[in-house]
């Protein structure tokens, strides 16, 4: 009984706070969108309106795994429980995609630094 | 019966997929600190004004931050997956209980993360758009 009582009282927090991470992730590509209107030529917004659908859609697949934990809780319908665990699945795979890719670019980013800051130190020799 | 197998396949999927999550975002983490130290090497060695320095400094402690952030935030991923694929070798409830727990530390840890991230971001545009850096830098070059 108390058992269950934290279980679900740690299941409204996680639906919480998911539905709000899935909503910043919704926010942020939204500012992304923003962005390449800001910049105002078409195509540097169809590319980042294009990057763009990618946090939105991890985010709404956040947003569905609170959704359905929260009716978890009122329920006790075991599918519900599937179903958010599958869309919790679903942000992860995508998440995992996008950090793979973010890794490359910022072990780049790294490299070409490290190789400024040699050139920079034997300039100055 | 049928439903149990779904069930014991998407929590094998969810706990291998957040353990990969979690050593990825450590990575990133650690690769952001990396960059941070990197730039603060290169910018100490080269003539930049004070003002100038001030708001680089700035925007590397902010991002340094953001860093310590994520690496927390991969542990608590990692821990996530583990704790969801040792569920599925035990059948043990609490096990998943707990797991249940630390995917919420997880999506706390990533709010805030997020939310640091979006004000920075705005902040960034806000300053784009008013000319602020611009005035920054004008102000008092050297």
């Amino acid at each position: 009984m108390q058992s269950d009582m934290l279980m679900n009282d740690t299941m409204l927090k996680l639906a919480s706070d998911s539905k709000l991470v899935g909503i910043l992730y919704m926010v942020i590509g939204g500012l992304l969108i923003l962005l390449g209107l800001l910049i105002g030529e078409i195509a540097p917004f169809i590319l980042v309106t294009a990057i763009a659908i990618v946090p939105i859609f991890i985010g709404l697949r956040a947003r569905k795994g609170g959704q359905h934990i929260e009716r978890l809780i009122g329920t006790n319908d075991p599918n519900d429980k599937i179903v958010a665990y599958e869309n919790y699945q679903k942000h992860f795979a995508v998440l995992k995609v996008v950090l793979i890719i973010g890794n490359i670019t910022l072990a780049t980013m790294v490299l070409g630094l490290f190789e400024a800051l040699t050139k920079l130190s034997s300039m100055m020799r | 019966m049928e439903n149990n197998f779904f069930e014991k396949s998407m929590t094998l999927l969810l706990g291998s997929n957040a353990r990969v999550v979690g050593y990825l975002t450590i990575i990133l983490g650690s690769l952001n600190v990396l960059l941070v130290l990197s730039i603060i090497s290169v910018i100490s060695k080269a003539p930049i004004p004070s003002n100038v320095m001030t708001l680089v400094v700035l925007l590397l402690l902010a991002l340094l931050g953001t860093a310590i952030l994520q690496i927390i935030s991969g542990i608590k991923a990692k821990t996530t997956g583990e704790g969801f694929r040792d569920f599925l070798f035990t059948n043990d409830k609490m096990i998943e209980q707990i797991s249940v727990g630390y995917l919420k530390n997880y999506f706390t840890i990533t709010k805030i993360l997020y939310i640091v991230n979006i004000s920075f971001f705005v902040l960034i545009i806000i300053f784009l758009k008013t000319g602020l850096f611009k005035e920054m830098l004008v102000i008092n070059p050297f």
